[in-house]
């Protein structure tokens, strides 16, 4: 029987955190939480859970990925430039985190239009630190699909953030 | 194109870096946790599909919580404890920010103390709310108001410039006080700083004025009163903002719950206590006219200009008895950094006046004198900095009694003269030549600069045993050294000759025509004297007084430097003997014989070490140190210690298995404490008695311990000569041995631009410096 409390208690930093990095947004990622815990707990039913946090982890992550592309899908509708500058930053001033939220920013874009199972692997790789053989576990594949799938994520995120590098060697530039 | 393939693949990294990097607030809401928990309350049998709730039913669940209270109250606390300590780091760091940059600040406190009746009977809390202002640096406004409202008093103090205005509205006067400033001013909220770097506990969520703050509290033992101690301060959970500050935390004085919190006033009261103060309205850069800080007085005022007051040796003398008094007619172990800590005053203050001692009351009443014109200078700091040439002043009065005569207390020279003072324990003051006193500058100098010295040291070190073993040193400088071991008849038995620049060293056995040539791995002895370490610990540390002795026939005076060893947990000490006329060291014996009493106790845990006949400027005969192998000898060459990469990981896996099979919290040294104490009972035990685990950690230190390694195994060596300085990283606290997804430590070999990351399996792997888990230290 789960002591469904204590795995609430023991795993809400982790599902608030990665929902809140990927959606940058309090509301939705409050909303994200509710639906991870609400799936985990509905899949803790059907089967024994043997890895909460490698399965919370990827619930979480799926989750935030989900709205995330639901968002575009609706920019997209009213054609209107994303609106990431609104996301709400505690840390505003400072050049280098400007920089740093507009990087978060277009990063979030990015695995917006990358396959969901390689936005999975590459969030579960870089966000979660899960290794190559949880990720394997989790999205039930084996470690040299993880392998390429995390490569080919970084090869078209490369490709989707590149006009970030001229805008930071523009940047660079004119700091001269 | 390579350059900008890499460059793309490096901004991945760096992108994913800005999300992890992302602050995060405190955590869920409570009506998502409640819904949550809520869910899984649900019985197996009552089992229904699960809906997601959208944000407006997530209000509803809110309603709900008083109705779930029994079930939630417990575990919400847990999760939002959890939540929170996950974006303790963002919150602090952003309340930081906001401390550091911020050029102003405005905040009131609310003092609180509880008023006793005449009759003893009644009590009632007074308060009493202030302003305060602060400009960076150093400018601060304090006003305080009477019971209608009107502006009582206000102080205005440049604490850098030193420099203080007291404005009195009622009697319209104004008084100018001068002190010696300070060059550095930390601000009214570098409290914070303290507070978060120690452990907090979250204590809740709660409205403030409106907005929704998260509390954390900072606890401990106030050994003064023997009782608990915190403070509360809470951050606006949406805009990361300090909102009040509590001292004592609410769990000590809550002025909403306090028992005499409702209680009707009267006129007159008997006793007041102070309970605490409040912190609150605090505004970040808050519009401030530079008037608010002009050390002018407003029109119409008097102004009474006092100067500032010069500290002299009469009270600062007068103050060393005061204290002496306080502490049972024996000057204090030290004065710096504090002679009485502030819980000590703290607790003085807390007595009513009736019930502190005489000598309470005197210090007390001191310090509050001090205390007015310039708040944390007492007058022993001042006038030292402000009358005595700099590094003269020196404190010896740990354990002597106020009224002896022949014990000095301290010593310093005051500017301008040529002589030094000594103040002795009966509080009597007399002028000494330098040459005069039991430490001498010039003789330290004399020491330091030595080319050669020459000593014996006889090494207590074998468990169970009074006896110790002598053996012959001689130094020249830089950084030669020769060590003549004789046995039980008086021959030569080895000598051993090292050159520390050069990093060579060459052992000679006479009796087998035997010579050994090593390379070192690092030098053994300090190349720049065998003694620096411990001229140093006693020309700067604090001293004891040990008396005088006769040694080889000449008088010589005894210091102690004793301390507390934090990472062993145990006391332990030098003790240094002076000549009292050339004012050399004669005698360095280590531990102290507090500690150990060589030749009379049996060698336990410690061993102890004395060095005797030390004489510095020795003539000595280059030919001494020259490492050339006699004719006759038969010279044998140990090649460079090399260690290897997997000697390291073995090692590990071999500490891990000694650790019941888990990395343990940091990587052990052997070396001292607990595990050096629990290396030794091993050693000590049966080889059948050990495990295997026991028995192959025993077996491997011993192994390295016998390729003259730096510390016990081969880490040490090999970070040293191996790998760059600062790449090492250990992070296998409860690592379990096996564990292939978790990381146990990375370093950087020398010349290479990858890591190498160690795995809980062994397993090793090159990584970009991009790529680790954890910043790296460029």
């Amino acid at each position: 029987m789960t002591d469904w409390q204590a795995v609430v208690g023991r795993h809400t930093a982790l599902v608030w955190q990665t929902a809140y990095r990927l959606l940058g947004d309090y509301e939705d990622a409050d909303d994200c939480v509710q639906e991870t815990f609400l799936a985990a707990l509905e899949l803790s039913r059907r089967q024994p859970v043997r890895n909460w946090p490698g399965l919370l982890a990827r619930l979480s992550t799926c989750r935030a990925l989900d709205r995330l592309r639901q968002r575009m899908r609706d920019t997209a509708r009213r054609e209107e430039p994303v609106a990431w500058s609104a996301v709400p930053s505690v840390h505003a001033g400072p050049e280098q985190e400007a920089q740093a939220a507009e990087l978060s920013d277009r990063l979030r874009v990015a695995l917006t239009k990358l396959p969901p199972k390689q936005a999975e692997a590459v969030c579960l790789r870089c966000l979660n630190g899960l290794s190559y053989r949880e990720i394997a576990r989790e999205l039930d594949i084996n470690s040299t699909a993880v392998g390429r799938l995390l490569h080919r994520a970084r090869a078209r995120l490369s490709e989707l953030l590149a006009p970030a590098i001229s805008a930071e060697r523009g940047r660079s530039c004119h700091g001269k | 194109m390579e350059s900008d393939e890499l460059a793309r693949s490096e901004l991945v990294d760096k992108a994913f870096a800005a999300l992890r990097e992302t602050p995060v607030p405190g955590g869920p809401s409570p009506g998502v946790l409640s819904t949550i928990v809520e869910a899984g309350g649900v019985s197996g049998s009552d089992l229904q599909p699960i809906t997601l709730r959208t944000r407006s039913a997530k209000v509803k669940c809110m309603r709900r919580i008083a109705v779930a209270a029994a079930l939630l109250v417990g575990v919400c606390l847990g999760v939002l404890h959890f939540a929170d300590q996950g974006d303790r780091g963002a919150v602090f760091a952003h309340v930081l920010e906001q401390i550091d940059k911020a050029k102003t600040i405005t905040w009131k406190t609310t003092y609180y103390t509880k008023a006793t009746s005449q009759d003893g009977k009644r009590s009632w809390i007074k308060t009493e709310t202030a302003q305060h202002a602060y400009q960076a640096p150093g400018l601060y406004r304090d006003a305080r108001f009477d019971d209608e409202g009107k502006l009582r008093q206000v102080e205005i103090e440049d604490v850098i410039h030193g420099k203080k205005l007291e404005l009195d509205y009622q009697e319209k006067t104004a008084t100018l006080h001068l002190f010696r400033g300070y060059p550095r001013d930390a601000g009214p909220f570098d409290w914070f700083r303290h507070a978060v770097k120690g452990n907090l506990e979250w204590i809740g969520k709660k409205r403030i004025d409106g907005r929704e703050a998260n509390g954390f509290r900072e606890a401990g033992w106030d050994k003064a009163n023997n009782e608990p101690w915190s403070s509360d301060f809470w951050v606006d959970a949406k805009t990361k903002r300090l909102v009040t500050h509590h001292v004592p935390g609410a769990d000590v004085f809550d002025p909403d719950t306090h028992p005499a919190h409702n209680n009707p006033p009267e006129k007159e009261w008997s006793r007041e206590t102070v309970l605490g103060h409040i912190e609150h309205d605090i505004v970040f850069d808050a519009a401030l006219d530079d008037a608010v800080f002009r050390l002018e007085p407003p029109e119409g005022f008097t102004l009474k200009a006092e100067r500032r007051r010069e500290v002299t040796e009469e009270e600062t003398i007068r103050f060393l008895g005061i204290l002496a008094k306080y502490y049972d007619n024996t000057f204090p172990d030290q004065l710096s950094p504090v002679a009485v800590t502030s819980d000590k005053l703290n607790a003085v203050e807390a007595k009513p006046k009736e019930d502190r001692t005489p000598a309470e009351q005197k210090l007390f009443e001191t310090v509050e004198f001090y205390k007015r014109p310039s708040p944390h200078r007492m007058p022993i700091g001042r006038f030292r900095d402000e009358h005595t040439a700099e590094g003269t002043w020196r404190y010896l009065g740990k354990g002597v009694q106020l009224g002896d005569a022949d014990r000095i207390v301290c010593w310093y020279q005051p500017k301008g003269s040529q002589s030094y003072r000594i103040v002795c324990g009966d509080l009597s003051v007399r002028d000494v030549a330098a040459q005069d006193l039991p430490l001498s500058v010039k003789a330290f100098e004399q020491m330091g600069q030595a080319k050669t010295v020459t000593w014996k040291t006889t090494f207590y070190a074998r468990r169970g045993s009074k006896e110790g073993k002598t053996r012959h040193f001689a130094y020249q400088a830089p950084g030669l050294y020769r060590d003549v071991a004789l046995d039980a008849d008086g021959e030569v038995r080895s000598i051993d000759l090292e050159d520390n620049v050069h990093l060579k060293r060459l052992l000679l056995q006479p009796n087998e025509k035997k010579a050994t040539a090593y390379q070192l791995t690092e030098p053994s002895q300090p190349p720049r004297g065998p003694l620096t370490m411990a001229l140093k610990t006693l020309r700067t540390k604090n001293l004891e007084w040990l008396g005088t002795q006769e040694i080889a026939g000449r008088e010589a005076i005894g210091f102690r430097h004793g301390f507390w060893f934090e990472a062993g947990n145990y006391h332990w000490s030098y003790d240094f003997w002076i000549d009292a006329e050339t004012k050399r060291l004669v005698r360095y014996q280590v531990p102290g014989s507090d500690v150990f009493e060589p030749g009379r106790q049996a060698v336990e845990e410690h061993g102890c070490f004395v060095m005797e006949d030390i004489v510095f400027g020795a003539e000595l005969d280059d030919s001494l140190f020259r490492l050339d192998v006699p004719e006759g000898y038969a010279l044998t060459a140990e090649r460079r210690v090399e260690i290897t990469e997997e000697e390291v990981i073995e090692f590990l896996g071999i500490v891990a298995e000694y650790f019941d099979k888990t990395f343990p919290d940091r990587m052990p040294g052997f070396d001292y404490g607990e595990e050096h104490e629990r290396l030794q009972k091993l050693k000590a035990m049966p080889k059948e008695d050990r495990t295997p685990a026991q028995d192959r950690l025993v077996e491997t230190i011993d192994k390295y311990m016998r390729r003259w390694l730096p510390g016990p195994g081969p880490t040490h060596a090999f970070l040293q000569h191996n790998t760059v300085e600062g790449s090492w990283k250990y992070l296998g606290k409860r690592v379990k041995l096996g564990d292939a997804g978790r990381i146990v430590c990375w370093y950087r070999p020398n010349g290479s631009e990858t890591y190498r990351v160690v795995y809980g399996d062994l397993s090793v792997r090159d990584v970009a410096p991009d790529e680790l888990p954890l910043e790296v230290q460029p």
